[in-house]
């Protein structure tokens, strides 16, 4: 029997489908062709598959920020409040995204990488960087960074089930009024989102 | 016709197999970014922020009024002011007390050094009405013990009053000035009095 328009149209559906689509597959699919008459029917089984799911958002998506502050000579040793440069959201602003879709209670943690911001002789604390939050008060960072290098410090440990979160956290510098020496100074925080 | 109806049946088909793969595809789109996930196990995902600070070299050096970031233009007077039963009997004539602060971050070993001028700011070699003088040596200087002052002043350029162990200081203490004739007769002053300034100095390689 010579193949029909529609019984080739039927045979591709099924080749195309066959290919590996996690979560999507039809069910089944006849034709028949009875003298001239050719009927197709086809049944259609949806079957959707949400895989676990997390994502945490600092600042801009595929960069690390890097977060500056800059005291004039005048403001040394004053206790002035630095704004910081630099983060997706300018002045040292951050976006904060947190999702997660497990079952499990999930937790934002942070450790600073070295025990203190560093010219690579000479320290300053990393309290002297302050935090500030708005949005979710689930997600809200601790008012100031502390000397983490040893164990995470917890901002939110009750992330449960599924979660879609946002904030901003904004960085500023002060000195407290202590005089530290003339150099520039870095650190690194490695933020980290986990659910069970 | 029958072609025509061929080509719908073909596109239809071909859409609707597309459309399921492109479903699945978008699935996976956000899955891209800050996360790993382990299967099974607890999933994490992690996000990095660095910081810089940068300070700046900064010296300050306060004598009398100001404060320690702040320039003042204000040059404090010391005035001594002798009675008739002072005069030519070393009496501590008081003055006045000032505050004195000095700090600085850069590597190098800082000092205060003084040079004594008149008004302009030229050398001034003792304190002087115009025509008569009177030595330096006669204003006595207390301190506190953190920020050391010669005992008294002297006709002085650039003489050294204390120095600073390297790197950042951040020091203040209180100069007292006095006034002793030392059993001499100075001549009664004209105008406004003797007169003369010193000039303070704080300097850090």
């Amino acid at each position: 029997m010579k193949p029909t328009a529609r019984s080739i149209a039927a045979a591709l559906v099924l080749a195309l489908c066959a290919l590996p689509t996690p979560g999507w597959g039809f069910s089944t699919v006849s034709a028949t062709n009875v003298g001239n008459v050719a009927t197709l029917t086809a049944n259609l089984n949806f079957s959707l598959v949400v895989p676990r799911f997390l994502l945490l958002r600092v600042g801009s998506i595929g960069v690390i920020d890097s977060i500056s502050f800059n005291p004039t000579a005048a403001q040394v040793g004053t206790g002035a409040v630095i704004a910081g440069t630099g983060g997706d959201l300018g002045g040292g602003a951050v976006t904060v995204l947190a999702q997660g879709n497990s079952t499990g209670t999930g937790s934002l943690v942070y450790q600073t990488t070295t025990a203190a911001l560093t010219d690579g002789t000479q320290t300053i604390a990393w309290s002297t960087i302050q935090v500030a939050s708005a949005g979710s008060a689930t997600i809200a960072h601790p008012a100031a960074l502390s000397n983490a290098s040893a164990t995470p410090v917890t901002i939110s440990s009750g992330l449960a089930g599924v979660f879609n979160l946002s904030a901003t956290w904004t960085y500023s510098w002060s000195d407290g009024g202590t005089v530290n020496p003339a150099s520039s100074y870095s650190g690194r925080v490695a933020y980290s989102l986990s659910q069970p | 016709m029958k072609l025509k109806t061929q080509t719908k049946t073909l596109a239809v088909a071909l859409g609707a197999a597309f459309a399921l793969q492109g479903l699945s595809t978008n699935a996976l789109a956000e899955s891209t970014g800050n996360i790993t996930n382990t299967t099974p196990g607890t999933t994490a995902a992690t996000a990095h922020v660095d910081f810089v600070v940068v300070i700046p070299k900064f010296l300050s050096l306060r004598v009398g009024t100001g404060s320690l970031a702040a320039a003042s233009a204000t040059i404090d007077s010391i005035t001594f002011t002798e009675v008739a039963t002072d005069v030519g009997s070393n009496n501590v004539i008081t003055g006045s007390a000032l505050t004195v602060a000095a700090a600085g971050n850069s590597s190098g070993a800082a000092k205060i050094t003084y040079t004594t001028t008149d008004a302009a700011g030229a050398a001034l070699a003792a304190l002087s009405d115009g025509t008569n003088t009177i030595p330096w040596s006669t204003i006595k200087v207390a301190n506190g013990g953190v920020i050391a002052h010669p005992a008294a002043l002297a006709n002085a350029a650039g003489t050294t009053v204390a120095t600073f162990a390297a790197g950042v200081f951040n020091s203040s203490d209180t100069w007292t000035y006095t006034f002793q004739d030392g059993g001499t007769v100075y001549a009664a002053s004209a105008g406004t009095g003797y007169l003369g300034r010193v000039a303070y100095s704080l300097t850090q390689p």
